[in-house]
């Protein structure tokens, strides 16, 4: 076990939000006795523990404020694999990447790993078919950890759900040190009541009274419905309740897929083109991404520097990227999207397509361009390395409303004398509008903007954090969403896990 | 090997029109090399194929330094005469006593005062006529860009196994045993061949030096040779040589970590300060921040300074091929980098911000 | 104007690894088209587009390697001709150098374009074999083509590059890709090319003589692999948070 006293300038206090904390320790744990230690100790002593993973969080869960910070980064082995009536699932520690969990069951990769039910492995390894992890929260060098904590979704969400679905079980470490595993299917609640007993230890709970949103990408507070699973309350809940020791991830059969990215003559175009595959029953997309006029026009300004990133083509255009499957039917697919394309405008010829795994790894590295072309532009108009470059959004809203999201996004925006572009999630009605600061006034009236803007996808029965999670920057959007009800009864919650709130203080709520 | 000198004669225009496509304009020289597999007229003697023929590659004035350690090692294993062949003019002679101190005993001086540059299948033609006159049991070259283009050409001409880039040879006999290394150097291959002659190309600085035996004396024969096939030459260029990265004892090293191109300047400001050269990984030349000459790697230069310093460079396999440093240190974010396995020092830290802190402190 | 292009499918070094016992991991690792054969393809391209050149794409490798010259096909070449058979197996650079160029005898071109190395074996030796035993010039680590009559390029031998007058036939080996390539193919371009197939051709179709391909024509043989294992390093690690004190410590690395 390492222990150290942190330096200020320390990596430890910091995440991708860039909001800087502070903890009296930092503490390295090896294994899960001297975790326990660790948490033992500061129960008794009322110390704040705040758990990172591999701090690549973009609302600040993993920073500390005052207390102990623990990173799990030594508990990153994949420990094993397991076969039951649903299929494979995969064994691992909490802080293995998303990269590792793809190559290793891509590739098949699994030397070393245990059974986790008999002979799995070698089945595994020997079964002609081929499997994924499919969620692809974008940030493959996140931890596994933070992804379950957070509940992390992306691209491949519209078709397969956020990490919650993948999740088949966890092994969690309470406030006292001991550790349970929670199986899912096995502890339901009754109504709104849990009365469980797990392993000797024993919970018995009210969940809040609001309904978590589920009609539309959501990651705000705790997740709670009526006759839910124990494991779902623990999805997504930043940490607060439990430290995450071990996860068993369910995996699902790969089949090719191609990519497609279409470029439209405009947004309007490009975004009915959109409305119209969303539930297209002939082309099935597995994810639908938008890229409006502003964010090619950057793209493009990126590749007169960096010629690695795909040289966006020479006319005015607007993008859709979109992945279908690769199968027998591929030609009746290509030959309706075809006629949607011309439908909205559009020209077939004026797109790419790739399917081959270096060409697909291309066309992502392509969308992943936008945030570090707004870098780049923001730099070159500075002329030197920006302290701030952009705020992005992250809401969510019903389908019907998306339209007018959209409008009011342009609206608010021009009015508050912003310069913005909007990519993103389109299939999920999920985009990302990103806010250009190029000086700190620009900043001030970013954030007055972006507060009616969360204000408004919550009236239109959205979500103002719908994929980024609360952490400690966003708290306001759990009052704005709750109210003092919610979170007081999210406090209930909290206490019955951990009575002298020492895990993660500062998530969700104060 | 006649017939295909077209240079100058040869319109793209009229190439479309088929005068020129493959099968008619060269179809002369086929009768030559068809079938495969059966040039008889260079068909070397197996009984009696001895000693070591090895390329020395100059620029007219002076030996390529690859090519010292080769006839070093030639001298070494030899099993008859150590065989030098020289493509230069009237001022090749000389390099006549440095070439005999290296360890030749015979040495082939190729003459044509019309051949001004390296011309490959030229020169191959000339080479191949060579070997045939003297039977080398193998034959050496120097892996540079001249050496891996010449040596093929020749291997093809006499029908010839050959292996690149070795990094070992040893000699049973008259029987080379080549070693090479491949996959990014994780593994090494024993490659031999199973006839004469043997051809391999060595990796530059893979052999030290041979000690000169100062006044030793061999036999030169001057030879004119025929321009069989060349290429016209529009211009040339050399880069400028005080940034030739391999010989630099101290490299600083970018790669894809380093997130703005003004980073680029700050390094090489920092290297002119230090007496240091700077380098990279593809990615930055692929993004034309830095030109081709100072990619190091698989597909670019072998460099083998005394300390490099890389900054954000994870250490693909491709990239660790060309890099045979003795110190390495490596600034990289990700504490995992491959890189750092390897490195002998790791900082944990932003390549671009220590750079910049770098330039601040040498300039105080 | 007529081009020839050679590809070849490698196994993707990037996901080629080596086990913590130092064996390498090559099962299940996709295969693509190997980037200097590609490059070798974009400027096959780039004067189709420009001048109109017809491109043959042909490789010799296993039967699945037809998945990468439909790829071919998608990027718009006119021909794509895939060489198969076992008896190809196990070849060195001379035996494939002999194969194909018994292949491309037959077929009309002006220039054959490839990469200037493969990345599975990076010897470099097939380019040059395979213009000896065409009998036609060679062009090699070339970074440029200015269209001109004939071609002009830019080779780069180190530190110094040429510029040639490209005369054909001749083979030309590439180091770079060229400066504005195709980036990949349209939507439509794909369903055009499920409209051709790519031709498969077997020895004895391509008439290859049985002594001069596979491990049988090979001059060169692998009589061992070893694992090169590299000792551990004890790797000092230091924080780099404070941009300064990291700074003074790599002077003093390179002051001593």
């Amino acid at each position: 076990m390492i222990d150290f006293v942190p330096d200020p300038n320390s990596p430890y206090l910091i995440d991708e939000c860039k909001i800087r904390g502070n903890a009296e320790r930092v503490v390295i744990p090896d294994d899960e006795s001297e975790l326990s230690s660790v948490v033992k100790e500061a129960n008794r002593t009322g110390t704040n523990i705040t758990i990172s993973g591999l701090r690549t969080g973009l609302c600040g869960g993993s920073v500390p404020l005052g207390g102990i910070l623990v990173s799990m980064e030594r508990f990153s082995s994949m420990i094993g694999i397991g076969k039951d009536g649903e299929g494979y699932f995969l064994r691992v520690q909490p802080c293995v990447t998303i990269d590792e969990i793809v190559r290793s069951v891509q590739l098949k990769r699994i030397e070393g790993f245990s059974d986790i039910t008999p002979n799995a492995c070698s089945e595994f390894r020997s079964d002609k078919r081929k499997f994924f992890y499919p969620v692809d929260p974008t940030e493959m060098r996140g931890s596994i950890g933070g992804n379950i904590s957070a509940n992390a979704s992306g691209a491949r969400t519209f078709k397969y759900g956020p990490t919650r679905n993948w999740v088949k079980s966890l092994r969690v470490m309470l406030a006292d040190g001991n550790i349970i595993r929670i199986e899912r299917g096995e502890h339901i609640s009754n109504g709104r009541h849990f009365d469980v007993t797990i392993d000797d230890v024993h919970l018995e709970f009210d969940i809040p009274n609001y309904d978590f949103n589920r009609s539309v990408k959501n990651a705000t507070g705790l997740y709670c419905h009526e006759d839910m699973d124990l494991i779902d309350l623990i999805i997504g809940s930043e940490g607060i309740l439990g430290i995450i020791v071990e996860a068993d991830l369910r995996l699902t059969e790969w089949h090719p897929l191609i990519s497609n990215i279409i470029f439209m003559p405009d947004d309007q175009s490009a975004i009915s083109l959109i409305d119209d595959l969303r539930h297209d029953t002939i082309v099935e997309p597995e994810f639908i991404e938008y890229f409006d006029k502003g964010s090619v026009d950057l793209i493009r300004r990126t590749c007169l520097t960096d010629p690695t990133i795909l040289r966006p083509p020479g006319y005015e255009c607007s993008a859709v990227f979109m992945d279908m499957s690769m199968d027998n039917d591929v030609e009746s697919r290509f030959e309706r999207l075809f006629e949607l394309v011309r439908k909205n405008g559009g020209d077939p010829g004026r797109s790419w397509t790739g399917y081959d795994q270096n060409d697909r790894k291309r066309m992502f590295a392509f969308r992943h361009s936008v945030p570090k072309s707004i870098f780049d532009y923001v730099a070159s108009l500075k002329d030197g390395i920006p302290a701030i470059n952009k705020m992005g959004t992250d809401m969510s809203v019903p389908e019907e409303h998306n339209l007018e999201m959209m409008s009011f996004y342009d609206s608010i925006l021009k009015e508050h004398g912003l310069e913005y572009v909007i990519f993103g999630h389109m299939g999920n009605c999920h985009p990302h509008v990103e806010i250009i600061l190029k000086d700190m006034e620009d900043l001030t009236k970013a954030k007055e903007a972006y507060g009616i803007l969360a204000q408004r996808a919550f009236e239109f029965g959205g979500s103002p954090s719908a994929e980024h999670g609360i952490g400690k920057l966003k708290r306001d959007y759990i009052r704005m969403v709750y109210g003092t009800e919610g979170i007081s009864e999210i406090r209930n919650v909290k206490s019955a896990f951990d009575p002298n709130n020492i895990l993660n203080r500062g998530n969700i709520v104060e | 090997m006649s017939g295909c000198n077209c240079s100058g004669s040869c319109s793209s225009g009229s190439c479309s029109s088929g005068s020129c496509s493959g099968g008619s304009c060269s179809s002369g020289s086929y009768d030559n090399t068809l079938p495969p597999g059966m040039l008889a007229a260079y068909n070397l003697d197996q009984e009696t194929a001895d000693g070591i023929l090895v390329y020395i590659e100059t620029d007219g004035k002076a030996l390529h330094p690859a090519v010292k350690g080769i006839l070093g090692k030639a001298k070494e294993i030899s099993s008859g005469r150590v065989f030098g062949i020289m493509f230069a003019g009237v001022s090749g002679k000389m390099l006549y006593d440095e070439i005999f101190s290296y360890g030749v005993d015979t040495l082939y001086h190729m003459r044509n005062s019309a051949v001004k540059e390296f011309q490959p299948p030229t020169f191959a033609d000339a080479m191949a006529d060579v070997s045939h006159r003297i039977g080398p049991a193998s034959i050496l070259f120097a892996a540079t860009p001249q050496g891996r283009e010449l040596a093929p050409l020749v291997a093809a001409r006499l029908g010839a196994g050959l292996t690149a880039d070795c990094t070992e040879l040893e000699a049973e006999g008259r029987k080379l045993i080549m070693r090479r290394p491949a996959l990014g150097g994780n593994i090494l291959a024993t490659i031999e061949c199973d006839t004469f002659p043997q051809m391999a190309t060595v990796r530059p600085g893979t052999f030290p030096d041979p000690i000169p035996e100062i006044g030793r004396k061999g036999t030169s024969f001057s030879r004119p040779y025929k321009a069989t096939m060349e290429k016209r030459i529009v211009s040339k260029d050399t880069v400028d040589d005080d940034d030739d990265i391999g010989n630099a004892r101290i490299l600083i090293s970018l790669g894809n970590g380093i997130r703005n191109r003004s980073t680029v300047d700050l390094a090489h400001r920092i290297a002119k300060k230090l007496g240091a050269s700077v380098s990279c990984t593809r990615a930055l030349v692929d993004k034309g921040w830095m030109p081709y000459s100072a990619q190091v790697g698989q597909s670019g230069r072998t460099v083998s300074p005394d300390l490099y310093i890389a900054f954000g460079i994870s250490g693909s396999v491709q990239h660790m091929a060309g890099l045979r440093a003795e110190r390495i240190v490596s600034v990289n974010k990700d504490r995992n980098a491959p890189i750092n396995a390897v490195a002998d020092k790791v900082i944990v830290g932003d390549a671009d911000s220590i750079l910049r802190s770098m330039l601040e402190s040498l300039e105080e | 104007m007529k081009i020839i292009v050679l590809v070849k499918q490698v196994p993707d070094p990037n996901l080629v690894t080596i086990s913590e016992n130092g064996h390498l991991q090559r099962e299940n690792v996709p295969s693509m088209m190997d980037p200097f054969g590609m490059m070798a393809l974009q400027h096959a391209l780039t004067l189709k587009k420009n001048i109109g050149a017809h491109v043959t794409a042909i490789t010799m490798g296993p039967p699945q390697a037809e998945d990468m010259m439909r790829r071919c096909l998608e990027y718009g070449v006119d021909e794509a001709v895939l060489l198969t058979d076992r008896a190809f197996a196990g070849a060195d650079t001379l035996a494939t150098a002999r194969t194909l160029g018994c292949y491309i005898k037959s077929r009309k071109f002006d220039y054959v374009f490839c990469g200037m190395q493969a990345t599975d074996g990076d010897t470099a030796q097939l380019p040059p074999e395979l213009s000896a035993i065409l009998g036609i010039n060679i062009y090699s680590y070339v970074s440029k083509v200015r269209i001109d009559d004939p071609l002009v390029m830019t080779q780069i031998y180190d530190d110094n590059s040429l510029e040639i007058e490209a005369c054909c036939p001749a083979v030309v080996s590439f180091l770079r890709p060229p400066e504005d390539p195709i980036v990949l193919p349209s939507m439509k371009d794909f369903m055009d090319a499920r409209k051709k197939s790519v031709d498969t051709l077997n020895a004895w179709m391509v008439g290859v003589p049985p002594g001069s391909m596979g491990s049988k024509g090979s001059r060169t043989h692998v009589v061992r692999i070893d694992t090169v294992t590299k000792p551990k390093k004890d790797t000092e690690y230091i924080d780099g948070s404070d941009s300064k004190s990291a700074a003074t410590i790599l002077i003093g690395e390179v002051k001593g």
